[in-house]
Parts: C-alpha cells; structure tokens; sequence
C-alpha cells in the first residue's frame, strides 16, 4: 500500500478520546493554541475524512474547518458538519469549484492556513480516525 | 373541429397509415381538416388546404393507381378558422410518381392552440428526396418551435420560448419524417414517431465527454420507431444526417459546451449504416477533457437523437498502481490509481474517471457495478465518490467521470475531486462469470 504524501495526511489515526484533539503540530505560527494545518503545496481544495468506528455512551463531534486571516490573525469558517453521534465514515468536502451542501460541501477554496477542529459534546469516549486528501 | 387529443390517421396506403396513424381512429363523421391534392406540378404554388371539413369516407387501403385512398376533397366552410389543421394523405405505389403532399397554414397557431399537422412532400420518380417535420398531435405553449421544411427550405412556422407547458401525455412533438422513394414504390419511414417529451418543458440531457475522445455515436431512432418512443431531447442542434436515411438534414454543430471541450468547430457526420458519428474536436491541452456537451436544442430535429455515446477511447496509462483490467472475473475487481501529479498547481490531477466495457456476454445472469472510490490514509479505507449503474446485460459500458466544476449527473458525473489515491472498483453482485474490461482515465 503506497504510504501517505503531502497529498494525503493523517491527522489522527484511528483512537479513543473524550475531548478535543490537537491536529497537527504547532510551529511557528502565532496561532499555535489551535490545531491547523498547512496547504504547502497550494492545493485548491480536499475531502476531510471523519471516521468514527466506535462509541462509548452518547458522545457527540462536530467538525469544524477553518481558514487563517493573517491580516486580523483571525480564523474564519470554511465548513463545519453536523454532530456526528455514531460510527459512520463521513467525508467533508471543500472546493472553489463544487455545489455547496449544507454541513457536507463548502464552495470555498483551502488557504494556505487552516486547521479541522473536533469539539467534544461530553466527555463520553469515541474511536476515530481523521485524514485529509488534498485535491487539485 | 378536431378533437382534443383526438383522432388522427391516414385513411389510405399502408406504409402511411402505419407512420401516421396516432391515437383513436376517425370514423365517418368526424369532424377533421384535410388537404389532399394527387398532382400538383409547382408545390410552391399548387398548394391547396382544406380545413374544418368532415370525413366522407374512410377506405381501408388504398385501391386506386394514383392512391387517392381517401380522394374526397371537401372545403373549407366560410369563415371558418385555419388555426387547426389535419392534413390526411393517400398514395400507394406508382408508375409513374409525380405525387406532392404539403403542408400549408395560413394561420400560425396560436399559444395555446393545439395543432395537428403533418407535413410532407415526394417529389421525383426515382431517387431519394426529403422529409419534411412532421409535428404531431403538439400543443403549441412553449419550447417547440416548429418548422415547415419545403424544397430544402425551413420556414419558421411556430416559436414558442418559455416555460414548461406541454402536457406529458400529449407532447407528440416535432417528429421528422423521411420519405425514401425507391424506383415506383413510395417509402415512409420515420425515424421518431409520437415522440414524447421525457418531461415536461425544457428537455435537457447531457453529454460526458472524457478523454480526448475522436467522436461520439448518435444512437438515434433510425426508421420504424414505434409510438410513444421516448425521445431524450438532447441540447444539441442535430442537423446532420445521422443515420443512413436521414437525407434531408444537413449540418450538425453543437453550440456550446459546459466544460473543456472546445466547441467552435463543426461537428461533422459519417453516414454509416444505422449509426452517424459525430466528430469531436480534440480537448484542451491538459489532455483531459471532461465536460458536458450542452448544445442547445434549436427545433425539432432534436427528437431524432436519443441520446449521444463516447466512442470506446484508448487507455490512457497512470501512475502508481494505476492499470487495467481485461478478462473474464467472477469476482470483485479494482484499478487502483495514484496521481503523483497531483498538487502544486501542476494540474489536473483531481479530475478524471473510468470506463468498463462489457462485450456480449453468454452464461447466467450476472451482475457488476462500478464505482470511483478514494482513499483515506487515516482510517485505512476506500470512500464513494460515484457510482454508476449496474449492468446486468453485456454487449455494454459505463463511464464515470470526476472533475471539479463539472455538474453533477447522477451515476455519471460528480462534481468532485479525486485524491492521490483513487480507484475504480467493479463489485460483482454474484459469482457468474463476467468478460470485461476496465480502465481509468485521467
């Protein structure tokens, strides 16, 4: 099996957590309290793969993807899904050229920094995996 | 008056009766618009037309030597209007021909108006001569334009523009009939015969167009379709002869397009067998070509061609574990793709797609479905991104193509990226065995 490139990433391999995980490391970005990522080398768009294989009570994620404004050193919303209760392979999608569907698919393209947060509902456990293929 | 919906068939010739005849049958009495005239030398001025008239007599086949099945020539009532009109003709075979039938209107329907007509002319005694349009049983509210074809000539009778109107059970629109006259023996032959609307108004299908292909067939109702054929009106002024008896059409261009093929060229035809081909220019540079052929339907010669198909191209090799697959399988199949050139604005590398063919197939029922999958390097697992329709017959192809910016044409097209890695996966829904062969394109 070929390894993962820049093209594709692996934020987290598949595990248990019970609150929100830092997703990439931080550098010398002075925004290094979230996780983010860094589109080298200018990619337009990606498929954020959310894949949730097991659940301990009643936990509850949302996924929310940001992009990075360097002028304000604000982070403004691409895309963020709906509470992702269960197991369930979920794929986001973010391109200047796709149709917009709600919570699924941004008509945006991926600045050069941004960053996929996974918020926590409660602390009940879930087993997931999050990875991000790069598109053209 | 004629009838809403009503009764409209050739009273005379086999060959007509059996092309024209729609719907319930007319008896004596009926009310009906006819024109016949059996010898008129200058169609351009021996035009007659007789409306509101009353059948006098139906007569089974025709009988007489000239095909005056249905001779009674009756006219019009004073005053009355020409806004319906239902032209009944009757021939046979001849020894000498020198038959004209036309068409003539000296009203415009009206929106609204249902008109019944039908169009047509023989001319010569030997040789093949044109069709005219034929618009049947049509409802004139919107989107039909309809056309008079005389000596080559199309004359604009009816445009109607905006919004969905025809009703789908009645949308009987735009026909073209074909007259082969072969020696002394009178031929009608009709491509799409009561073709229906697929729905309501605008009719638009799609073309996908993949991979530098160097033409796409036109799979048309070449002759003998029977009623209630469902015409796929496509977005594509199909003005060439697209299949062999199709004489009277001339020119084919598309007139624009969604995605990367360059369209400014002609299309050009081959008259070959039961089948035209449509040349396609070559794509952009990028050496992919994956757009929507939107060439807008312009009159009712649309109706002749149910829907477009890509030529088989050639492979187009990978990288990676990219590949094909070609043989006989039983079970599940991939071709994996991975686009090392992807990324880096060098291009291209999200948008391509897959093609399975299937040649004629003997032994059991079978079934194979493929679809475009990614794959995810976190979770270790392969994701949809489309799927095409299962194929349960051989001597059949499916194609799929992912690109972003394209639109989205259920089991054939997503608007979507693929990922460095990608496959196609043929999922044989049981255990027969199965001859294909499948390939990735990008």
């Amino acid at each position: 099996m070929p390894q993962p490139t820049q093209q594709s990433v692996i934020l987290l391999s598949s595990a248990a957590h019970t609150a929100t995980p830092l997703v990439g490391p931080p550098n010398q970005i002075p925004v290094n309290e979230y996780p983010f990522l860094t589109n080298i080398p200018r990619f337009t768009g990606a498929h954020i793969i959310f894949d949730v294989t097991a659940i301990v009570d009643t936990p509850s994620v949302v996924v929310t993807m940001d992009g990075f404004d360097f002028g304000s050193e604000t982070w403004y919303n691409l895309l963020t899904s709906a509470a992702v209760v269960g197991a369930s392979l979920n794929v986001y999608k973010i391109h200047p050229d796709f149709t917009a569907v709600a919570n699924l698919v941004a008509k945006e393209g991926i600045p050069y920094l941004w960053r996929v947060i996974l918020t926590h509902a409660d602390a009940d456990s879930i087993t997931y995996s999050l990875g991000v293929n790069y598109l053209d | 008056m004629v009838p809403t919906g009503g009764a409209i068939r050739s009273v005379s010739g086999d060959d007509f009766a059996q092309t024209i005849e729609s719907n319930t049958r007319l008896t004596s009495g009926d009310a009906l618009v006819e024109w016949q005239d059996e010898f008129i030398t200058d169609p351009a001025s021996g035009l007659r037309s007789v409306w509101e008239a009353q059948v006098v007599t139906v007569e089974a086949a025709n009988t007489g030597a000239y095909g005056n099945g249905n001779a009674a020539e009756v006219t019009a009532p004073a005053g009355e209007s020409r806004k319906r009109m239902t032209v009944i003709d009757s021939f046979g075979s001849f020894a000498q021909t020198r038959v004209y039938y036309d068409l003539a209107i000296d009203v415009l329907p009206a929106v609204g108006d249902d008109v019944f007509m039908v169009g047509h002319r023989i001319t010569g005694s030997a040789g093949s001569e044109n069709g005219y349009i034929v618009v049947w049983n049509a409802k004139l509210t919107n989107n039909v334009l309809v056309y008079r074809l005389v000596a080559g000539v199309e004359t604009l009778l009816a445009t109607e523009t905006a919004g969905p109107q025809i009703a789908a059970d009645k949308a009987y629109v735009a026909a073209v009939e074909i007259i082969n006259l072969g020696g002394n023996r009178v031929e009608i032959r009709t491509a799409i015969w009561d073709a229906k609307l697929e729905v309501e108004g605008p009719n638009w299908d799609t073309v996908l167009v993949d991979n530098n292909p160097s033409s796409i067939k036109t799979e048309g109702q070449c002759g003998f379709a029977a009623p209630d054929t469902v015409a796929v009106q496509l977005r594509s002024a199909v003005k060439g002869p697209v299949c062999i008896n199709m004489w009277g059409i001339t020119d084919l261009d598309f007139e624009s397009t969604d995605g990367a093929i360059d369209v400014n060229q002609t299309l050009r035809t081959d008259v070959s067998g039961a089948y035209g081909f449509l040349e396609v220019p070559t794509p952009n540079f990028t050496g992919l070509s994956v757009g929507t052929l939107t060439a807008r339907a312009t009159d009712a010669f649309d109706e002749y061609t149910r829907n477009f198909e890509l030529d088989p191209n050639p492979p187009v090799t990978g990288t990676g574990g990219g590949g094909v697959v070609d043989g006989t399988f039983d079970v599940d199949q991939t071709v994996q793709v991975t686009n090392s050139q992807q990324g880096g604005g060098q291009g291209g590398g999200s948008q391509g797609g897959g093609v399975i063919n299937l040649p004629p197939q003997g032994g059991g029922p079978f079934s194979v479905t493929m679809s475009i999958e990614g794959y995810d390097f976190a979770s270790t697992k392969w994701y949809l991104i489309l799927e095409a329709t299962e194929i349960t017959a051989g001597n059949t192809n499916r194609r799929l193509v992912v690109a972003p910016g394209i639109s989205d044409v259920s089991n054939l097209a997503a608007n979507d990226g693929l990922p460095y890695m990608w496959r196609l996966n043929m999922v044989h829904g049981n255990a027969a065995a199965v001859v294909y062969s499948a390939e990735f394109k990008r």
